[in-house]
């Protein structure tokens, strides 16, 4: 199938007082179209810097160092401003985790709706208010003119993310990058929004891009996984074959320290603040396999079966 | 039940809101926490679990009498704490700490991790400036920092490790009862497995009692003996925390355990979930959880159900039962 979107070695830094932190070190993926794309790893792990790069959404002081994002085989960071004005909102949207922040709090949902709506296509108010009535309806709100006449304070975190959803929804993107869409609510709720974009995704055929800590919520809806650790995708694959034949220690220690019902808590991974510095593996300091190869130089990625790849030195039939 | 440490008698928390209707002066009344009744053994955990809104941090935090209580009584070994004033209470107010989950705002940024640890006792004028000091490294330690760490200040640290101080600020003055208030939530998964493991320790170490509140029911289990699911301030079922996941029995609680996403790719459980289209809501009669509910009769919504035992040690709230 034909790449949509592809990410290739994105480096991103950001620019302090104290010198240059790179978040992103090498990031690399490809969503194809009608994908549903989980990208999972702790926080600090360069997860949303990377897909807020693939807009250039991220603040001021993080420029770009490397790397090509190929939106349907053009190159994103090439493009200018304005050109990318275009792309943004329109065939690539994006959620965020903390809707409240996301929305304008003193504009009604309605007011700013029609807005956005009309900025991207030429058409009168009225035919715009009509438009997104229906986008509140398509996203699962029973009263969506109570909804429209509401300000963001006024909803529910449940009621904002849909019309978080609706807002993206109105361009009929080809992208929707969620981030962390789901983090800040409760589980009945996360249940309806998760389907709600499974429903979404399967009957536009937009690609999702799906950015969460949580690997229940990946296995639940994702068909590829990236998993990323200190600003490196460290492996790759679909979600079977992430869950069930995870190739990096990192992934294994992931998917063993999730909390579940019915399981145990014991194992767990620790934390370390100083992943990835140098240039060598994010995992060196905390990987039980870390040996002299490891200290020496950056691990190469390998295919592990076809469309897995894995950022590691130990091969499979070490293990 | 002579060895609980917390009794918790038809606790009634309701706050005064502003007039729903215009050109009223009557205030409207919020039924935050309504006839709730529990009570926590000591060395046990308590967990309350249920979704935003239904009470858990309010019944907390009037257990602390951060609240006070509309009705009810709050009993700390058999002592009525709920009606007493401020003066009588300081010794309980030593009892009793508490852990918040936003480790960012519950931290003061201007003042260093020694003074933040040493604050509560020279508040309740626990021993002499140099033992406190000595105390806050000794307790700096407990929690897995380091003596260096006194000196910095909270924005030096990271969400775990903030956690951490707020644990030994709480641990500071001896206690005997702990809120948790999603002591948790708010950071990564790798982290929260070493704080709940470190809770576990402490517990035992010092035979602390727990209230654990949470809206991860993941978590909850692994930490709580006992767990009390609420619904808009009502109780719907308390149980023990195996019994509770094994075989839960009020249609909310299966709702709540059936929602977490499992971390399997090859059970979707997703699409099997009965979409709920009702929404939460405080005025409707009968049951709470009525319009919600897949099992709703004529009953519910009429009658209110009174939590009773279904089974020996598991109470809960539905007219099923």
């Amino acid at each position: 199938m034909e790449k949509l979107l592809e990410v290739k070695d994105l480096k991103v830094s950001f620019f302090t007082d104290l010198g240059e932190t790179q978040a992103v070190k090498d990031a690399g993926f490809a969503i194809e179209e009608g994908d549903f794309f989980g990208i999972v790893g702790e926080s600090g792990s360069g997860k949303s810097v990377t897909t807020k790069s693939i807009l250039r959404l991220g603040p001021s002081n993080c420029k770009i160092m490397g790397g090509e994002i190929l939106f349907q085989g053009e190159d994103i960071l090439k493009k200018s401003e304005a050109e990318l004005r275009e792309i943004r909102g329109g065939e690539i949207a994006m959620i965020f985790q903390d809707s409240l922040s996301a929305l304008n709090p003193v504009y009604t949902v309605g007011n700013k709706m029609v807005e956005l709506i009309r900025r991207h296509t030429s058409i009168t108010k009225k035919e715009a208010k009509a438009r997104v009535l229906e986008l509140l309806t398509a996203v699962g709100i029973t009263d969506p003119e109570k909804a429209m006449r509401s300000y963001p304070h006024e909803l529910s975190g449940g009621m904002r993310q849909r019309v978080m959803i609706a807002m993206a929804m109105s361009s009929n993107p080809k992208v929707l990058i969620a981030d962390e869409p789901t983090t800040a609510l409760d589980v009945t709720i996360q249940a309806q929004i998760l389907h709600l974009l499974l429903e979404l995704q399967k009957k536009n055929n937009m690609s999702i891009i799906l950015i969460t800590h949580d690997l229940g919520v990946v296995a639940q809806t994702c068909k590829r996984v990236a998993v990323m650790c200190g600003g490196y995708v460290v492996e790759e694959g679909t979600v079977e074959e992430i869950f069930l034949n995870p190739g990096h220690p990192y992934t294994q220690a992931l998917i063993a320290s999730m909390p579940r019902v019915g399981g145990t808590f014991e194992q767990f991974l620790e934390r370390d603040l100083s992943d990835g510095s140098g240039n060598l593996c994010p995992f060196l300091n905390r990987c039980k396999y870390a040996d002299k190869t490891c200290e020496a130089c950056l691990p190469k990625y390998y295919e592990s079966s076809e469309g897995h790849k894995i950022l590691c030195h130990r091969r499979e039939e070490e293990k | 039940m002579s060895n609980s440490l917390i009794e918790v008698k038809d606790l009634k928390v309701y706050f005064k809101q502003k007039s729903p209707k215009l050109l009223s002066f009557k205030p409207g009344i919020l039924k935050a926490v309504d006839q709730v009744s529990f009570s926590i053994e000591k060395g046990k955990t308590f967990g309350l679990v249920g979704e935003s809104g239904s009470g858990k941090s309010t019944i907390g935090k009037a257990i602390l009498r951060y609240h006070k209580p509309t009705g009810g009584g709050i009993f700390y070994g058999g002592a009525e704490i709920g009606a007493m004033g401020e003066k009588e209470l300081l010794p309980y107010r030593k009892k009793m700490q508490s852990v918040f989950q936003d480790p960012y705002s519950s931290l003061d940024p201007s003042h260093t991790v020694q003074d933040i640890i040493c604050e509560p006792m020279e508040i309740h004028k626990l021993y002499t400036p140099k033992e406190r000091k000595e105390r806050a490294k000794e307790l700096i330690r407990v929690v897995g920092l380091k003596e260096q760490d006194l000196l910095k200040y909270p924005h030096e640290f990271s969400g775990g490790q903030r956690q951490r101080i707020s644990i030994a600020r709480a641990l500071s003055v001896q206690p005997e009862f702990v809120v948790c208030d999603e002591p948790i939530s708010a950071l990564d998964v790798s982290l929260q497995a070493q704080i709940v493991q470190m809770l576990q320790d402490l517990q035992e170490k010092y035979g602390l009692t727990y209230l654990f509140i949470s809206h991860q029911l993941q978590v909850v289990q692994k930490i709580c003996d006992e767990i009390g699911v609420l619904y808009l301030g009502n109780l719907m079922e308390i149980a023990d925390a195996d019994k509770l996941y094994s075989n839960p029995l009020h249609p909310y609680t299966k709702m709540l355990i059936s929602s977490i996403p499992v971390p399997d790719p090859r059970v979707k459980t997703l699409d099997q979930i009965v979409t709920d289209t009702g929404v939460q809501s405080r005025s409707i009669g009968g049951c709470r959880f009525h319009n919600r509910c897949p099992w709703c009769e004529e009953r519910c919504r009429q009658e209110v159900p009174l939590l009773r035992e279904a089974e020996p040690g598991h109470l809960v709230a539905c007219h099923k039962y």
